[in-house]
C-alpha cells in the first residue's frame, strides 16, 4: 500500500472539499525524494536556460526567476511545488511594472479573464488566479506514472515563450 | 532524432505562431499508436466503460464519451479526448446545464463566473477554459515526453464525475 495519496485521490478529495484533512496524514518522505529530483534537473538544465533558482521557506517549493530577452513582461516569477498529493505544480507569474497581473488592478478585468481562459484552451499552459486575484500560468504533473524528467525540461523551455501571451494582456492592464 | 514534435516544442511553436508548420512534421503514425493505446485503456478501464467512449466521427484523433450517472447538477458531462499533433493528450470535459453547454453569452453573471473558474483552476485538479464559442469546459493535458502515462490517465478518468460538484458551485452564476 502506498504511503502517499495518489493524485487522483487528491482530485477526488479536493473536489469534495476534504483535501486538507487527509493531507495531515501524509508523510513527507516521498515529497523529499521528488524535490531532490527536481533540484537535480534544475541545477543541470535550468541554469543552462538562464533561470535563477532559489530555496524558499517551504522546503517543498522552489522559486525561480527568468528575465532574459523578454519583450512584454519584466520577468517571470516561478514557483515549483511538490504537493502532499504527489503532484508537481508550476506557477508562473508574469510581472507588470514590478507587480503581478492582478484582476483588481486591471483596467478591463473581464476582458483579461476571458483572454486567459481562451489561452487555457489553446496553449500548453493553463491560466488561473490565486487567492489575491493575481493571474498566473500553470502546469501540473501527476506522478502516478513516475517522475517526468523530460516533460519537466520541456516546461522549462516553454516558460520564456509565455512572454508573447503576456503581450496580449497588457492592453487590459493599462 | 524523434519524428514527432515534442510537447514543449509545440508550446514554443504555438506561442510563436508557427504551430501549423511544426504540425506538418508530425506523423499520423505516432498519433495513431497513441490513440490505439488510449482506446485500449478506455475500453478496459472500468470507470471509463461508464463513459461509453467511441471514436469521433468527424475528428480521427478524437475519442468522445459521455457521463450522466448520479449527477446532481450537470445534466451530463461530455468528454472529448484528443491526441494532438504535438504529442499531448488533452481531456476536455464540457458540463451540460439543462441540456446545453455552459456558455458565457447565456450565463447570468459572466464576470463572476470567469473569476470563479480561474480560482478553481488554481485549487483543483482540472483547469477551466473557454472555447471559441465561449463554451466553458474543464481540461487536463498530458505531455508524452516521459512516456504514455497510463496510471495518471486512469486517475483523470476517475476524477471526471467529481466535476459535478464544481458545476454545482457555478449554478448560481449560471441562472
Amino acid at each position: 500500500m502506498r504511503a502517499i495519496l495518489p493524485a487522483g485521490l487528491w482530485a477526488v478529495l479536493t473536489l469534495s472539499g476534504v483535501g486538507p484533512l487527509v493531507a495531515q496524514n501524509d508523510p513527507n518522505a516521498a515529497r523529499q525524494i521528488t524535490i531532490n529530483k527536481l533540484w537535480a534537473v534544475f541545477h543541470a538544465y535550468g541554469k543552462e536556460l538562464h533561470f535563477k533558482f532559489h530555496s524558499v521557506k517551504d522546503p517543498f517549493t522552489i522559486q525561480a526567476f527568468y528575465d532574459k530577452d523578454l519583450r512584454y513582461t519584466q520577468r517571470f516569477e516561478i514557483y515549483v511545488s511538490v504537493t502532499r498529493q504527489q503532484t508537481i505544480q508550476f506557477r508562473i507569474y508574469p510581472q507588470f511594472y514590478g507587480d503581478y497581473y492582478d484582476l483588481d488592478s486591471a483596467s478591463k478585468p473581464d476582458s483579461l479573464m476571458e483572454r486567459v481562459l481562451r489561452f487555457s484552451d489553446k496553449s500548453f499552459f493553463f491560466w488561473a488566479a490565486d487567492e489575491n486575484k493575481d493571474v498566473f500560468a500553470g502546469y501540473t504533473f501527476t506522478l502516478e506514472s513516475g517522475f517526468p524528467e523530460e516533460a519537466i525540461k520541456e516546461v522549462l523551455r516553454s516558460i520564456p515563450l509565455l512572454d508573447s501571451s503576456v503581450g496580449e494582456l497588457n492592453g487590459f492592464m493599462e | 532524432m524523434r519524428a514527432v514534435v515534442s510537447a514543449g516544442l509545440w508550446a514554443v511553436l504555438s506561442m510563436s505562431g508557427v504551430g501549423a508548420l511544426a504540425a506538418q512534421t508530425d506523423t499520423d503514425a505516432v498519433r495513431d499508436t497513441t490513440r490505439q493505446r488510449l482506446a485500449t485503456l478506455l475500453a478496459s478501464y472500468e470507470p471509463a466503460q461508464e463513459m461509453h467512449f467511441q471514436r469521433s466521427g468527424s475528428e480521427p484523433f478524437d475519442i468522445v464519451g459521455s457521463y450522466d450517472r448520479h449527477l446532481f447538477y450537470a445534466s451530463r458531462l461530455e468528454i472529448i479526448v484528443t491526441v494532438t499533433t504535438k504529442q499531448t493528450i488533452g481531456f476536455r470535459v464540457y458540463p451540460y446545464w439543462h441540456g446545453a453547454h455552459i456558455n458565457l453569452n447565456r450565463v447570468r453573471r459572466p464576470s463572476v463566473l470567469m473569476q470563479k473558474l480561474l480560482r478553481d483552476a488554481d485549487q483543483s485538479f482540472f483547469h477551466w477554459a473557454v472555447n471559441p464559442d465561449r463554451d466553458v469546459f474543464a481540461g487536463f493535458t498530458f505531455t508524452l515526453e516521459s512516456g504514455f502515462p497510463e496510471d495518471a490517465i486512469d486517475i483523470v478518468i476517475r476524477s471526471i464525475p467529481l466535476l459535478d460538484r464544481s458545476v454545482g458551485e457555478l449554478a448560481p452564476l449560471i441562472e
